[in-house]
């Protein structure tokens, strides 16, 4: 399931008008309010990773307003940022919202200044007026000493709404440049004197004399002072400080931040999979059963005759493929309404900065942690909010691991196939399967921190968001959307992926209906090829390897294409199926199906991922990404198959028993290998010197 | 003088300047988000293995590197 990665809208408007302010200051909660847009907003910093135009009517005029990333200043130091930046740049006669926060004024204001500088047309929308800020604020007196307008809005509700609209139809006039900036520079050009002071690398010319670097601070406290008179002027400041919450006693508890959030994530994942998603499905699945499924093969048998293409078609394709993941469909949604409860909470940033500690040792910052739980709802779109990231490496890596992480259309899969052969213990399957690919994303990020990818310059700032309480009116429109975007994948993509494989599968290379004349169908051609390679890890039946293939394009459809071959449509026959010699796809042991799903989950990324990834990282990371993960797929299923099929063989212990003794051995060479590289060699020969 | 990640949990400090050490950009960021001379500080939190940072600034919380932290002189 994916969110709209991008919406153009090319249509005819009358003015642009952008949307500039810090990050998790409600820009994209003002633009889905005046556009009617539905984009992603969330109570963390760089929800918003690009820019996003939309027309709207207003008092008959068509605006487009263009809502971009969160930037603190014209300055950027992370990816996400640099896209505002640069369409700011790009942009220099439009009108500007820029979008402060009332609890957190002085700091927001220090990028007004900035925007002012640059001589921008600036309209000072304060948001978040309404529920007892903690800045109280003459605004009359600010718009009168800034000398723009300055206008009281409450993003949320419509409050200032009508007004702001208003002023967007005024024409562009540029808004003056603030006294103190003209004073620091003496040059016509103020802002591009004032960057060459900050040490912009945009501005600085080649063979010009760089200024100390002092000035950089120069400038900060020349803003810094000004608001500071602002504040003594016009704001009245209650002593609280924003986003400072006595949870946070024992939600950043040295020693119980980590524990608890792996509660929170088990109670996430317990809910999901295991009691109430669970029986949302069984509920959904008893329902399609009954109705949907018979009827259409009823219908399709009276019309069309029992033997036919098209109702086999109709069956195998659509009633078994389709609905083995429509069942699905409240555990997907459940997922996806837990994470974004999670993002609203303002919990993610504590637990980035509980994080720090290990990512930061791969080269990776706390921050990755957001794209790395988004990557469990899908990994297309948490992929693009590795732009987060301030270091081109650890960009790199934040998404190539995002590509490991469990994603909600690989769990159908460990659902339907470990249920069978797990039984009750599948609990501990799906979660080993969950950690499997953390561990995997980690391990990864750790060897290419340590060999091609170090991180040069990841710094680790975040600001600290309030705590929120998220309302059960937002939460059901989350989940709604969810169920939305859901139906719209299974009826779009997972069905015409569902014919494409049908269609390979019943029809032979000279296109001749297989059940008719009794020829090799395209994909038992294809399948057969490949099939060998996977005979090491347990399942080389063509079935399987040919699903395979089919999952490059959604993972859904390893599950889809299987409900297919083997002709059924609800999971627990599917399951049986499995077991069953004579079906087309079969696991001969629990060792085999549990290799089976730890491939499906490591071995690539889905189709819309890795063109996101390839857009993100570039050609050549892309690909050594995919090959990466196709390795480390084959190598996992190897060994999870060989311990498995030992325990089935030796007993749990002696497997045990081998395994110990085996890593010891290892780390034993490597003990010695790191001994001898420390005393600069073995002293035979000054080669490591 | 001493630098922000020596800092006491609770206790309020003021920066009085920069090290060296820090790049133009972590600077930059630094004096964007109103960390400036004279400014008052108060650390809040640190993380398990002491790898960032939480403090009060200008009325919000900004969490830090402690690596960053280190170039923040206070006293």
């Amino acid at each position: 399931m994916k969110r709209k990665i991008s919406s153009s809208n090319c249509s005819f408007f009358d003015k642009e008008v952008l949307l500039v302010g810090n990050p998790n200051t409600g820009k994209t909660t003002l633009f889905n309010k005046l556009t009617g847009a539905n984009e992603h907003v969330g109570n963390w910093h760089g929800v918003t990773v690009e820019e996003k135009g939309k027309t709207f009517d207003c008092f008959g005029q068509k605006i487009r307003l263009v809502d971009l990333p969160g930037i603190y200043s014209l300055s950027a130091l992370s990816y996400e940022e640099q896209v505002a930046i640069d369409y700011i740049r790009a942009h220099p006669k439009t009108k500007i919202i820029n979008i402060c926060d009332i609890n957190n004024l002085q700091r927001n204001l220090a990028l007004t200044l900035g925007l002012l500088e640059m001589g921008a047309d600036v309209i000072l929308a304060v948001n978040k007026t309404s529920k007892n800020p903690i800045n109280k604020v003459d605004f009359l007196g600010l718009e009168k000493q800034l000398k723009i307008p300055v206008v009281e809005i409450e993003a949320n509700k419509t409050q200032g709404l009508e007004k702001l609209k208003e002023l967007v139809l005024l024409p562009f006039s540029p808004s003056p440049v603030p006294e103190y900036a003209k004073k620091l520079t003496n040059q016509t050009d103020v802002f591009s004197a004032i960057k060459v002071l900050e040490h912009d690398e945009n501005f600085l010319q080649k063979n010009a004399p760089l200024p100390p670097k002092s000035t950089i601070e120069l400038v900060a406290n020349a803003r810094y002072n000004y608001i500071s008179f602002l504040q003594k002027k016009f704001f009245t400041s209650s002593q609280k400080v924003y986003g400072k919450s006595k949870l946070d006693k024992i939600l950043l508890n040295r020693f119980l931040a980590f524990p608890i959030f792996l509660l929170v994530l088990a109670g996430i994942f317990y809910l999901t999979f295991f009691s109430l998603g669970k029986w949302l499905s069984d509920g959904l699945n008893f329902l399609l059963d009954i109705s949907f499924g018979n009827w259409i093969e009823k219908f399709c048998f009276s019309v069309f005759g029992q033997n036919s293409w098209i109702t086999h078609l109709f069956c195998d394709a659509i009633i078994d493929g389709v609905s083995s993941v429509l069942t699905f469909l409240p555990q997907v949604a459940l997922l996806f309404g837990f994470l974004s409860i999670l993002e609203d909470s303002g919990y993610l940033s504590r637990v980035a900065f509980a994080s720090e500690d290990i990512f930061g040792k791969i080269g990776l910052s706390g921050k990755s942690i957001y794209t790395l739980l988004m990557g469990f709802g899908c990994s297309t779109t948490a992929i693009l909010t590795a732009r987060n990231m301030e270091d081109k490496n650890s960009k790199i890596k934040t998404a190539l691991a995002t590509t490991f992480i469990s994603c909600s259309a690989k769990f159908p899969i460990y659902v339907v196939i470990g249920g069978a052969f797990f039984g009750a213990n599948n609990v501990f399957v799906i979660m080993f399967l969950y950690l499997l690919g953390l561990a995997a994303a980690i391990l990864m990020c750790a060897m290419l921190e340590k060999t091609v990818l170090k991180s040069k310059e990841q710094s680790f700032i975040l600001e600290f968001p309030p705590y929120r309480m998220v309302g059960a009116k937002r939460t059901i429109k989350v989940l709604w959307e969810n169920v939305k975007q859901f139906l719209i994948r299974v009826g779009s993509l997972l069905l015409s992926m569902n014919v494409i494989v049908w269609v390979l599968s019943n029809f032979s290379f000279d296109f001749s209906f297989v059940l008719e004349s009794g020829k090799m169908s395209m994909l038992e051609g294809f399948g057969k090829v490949l099939a060998p390679i996977f005979v090491p890890l347990g399942f080389g039946s063509y079935g399987a390897a040919s699903a395979l293939i089919a999952g490059f394009v959604a993972k859904e459809v390893i599950l889809t294409s299987i409900a297919m071959f083997n002709n059924l449509s609800d999971s627990q026959s599917i399951g049986n199926s499995l077991k069953d010699p004579s079906s087309m796809v079969f696991f001969p042991s629990p060792a085999s199906a549990l290799s089976f799903l730890v491939f499906s989950l490591l071995y690539c990324p889905c189709l819309s991922s890795a063109v996101v990834l390839r857009k993100e990282v570039g050609k050549k990371w892309c690909f050594v990404g995919i090959v990466v993960q196709f390795v480390v797929a084959y190598l996992m299923a190897l060994l999870v198959f060989n311990v498995m099929r030992g325990v089935e063989m030796f007993g749990f212990w002696a497997t045990v028993g081998v395994i110990a003794a085996f890593a010891t051995i290892v780390f034993a060479l490597f003990k010695v290998i790191s001994v001898f590289k420390k005393k600069n060699g073995c002293g035979n020969c000054r080669g490591c010197k | 003088m001493q630098n922000l990640s020596e800092a006491k949990i609770g206790k309020t400090y003021s920066i009085v300047g920069f090290d060296d050490f820090l790049s133009v950009k972590v600077l930059r960021r630094l004096c964007d988000l109103g960390l400036t001379k004279g400014q008052k500080v108060t650390v809040t939190h640190r993380s398990l293995l002491k790898k960032a940072i939480l403090f009060e600034i200008r009325g919000y919380m900004l969490s830090l590197k402690t690596l960053l932290a280190k170039g923040v002189l206070v006293e």
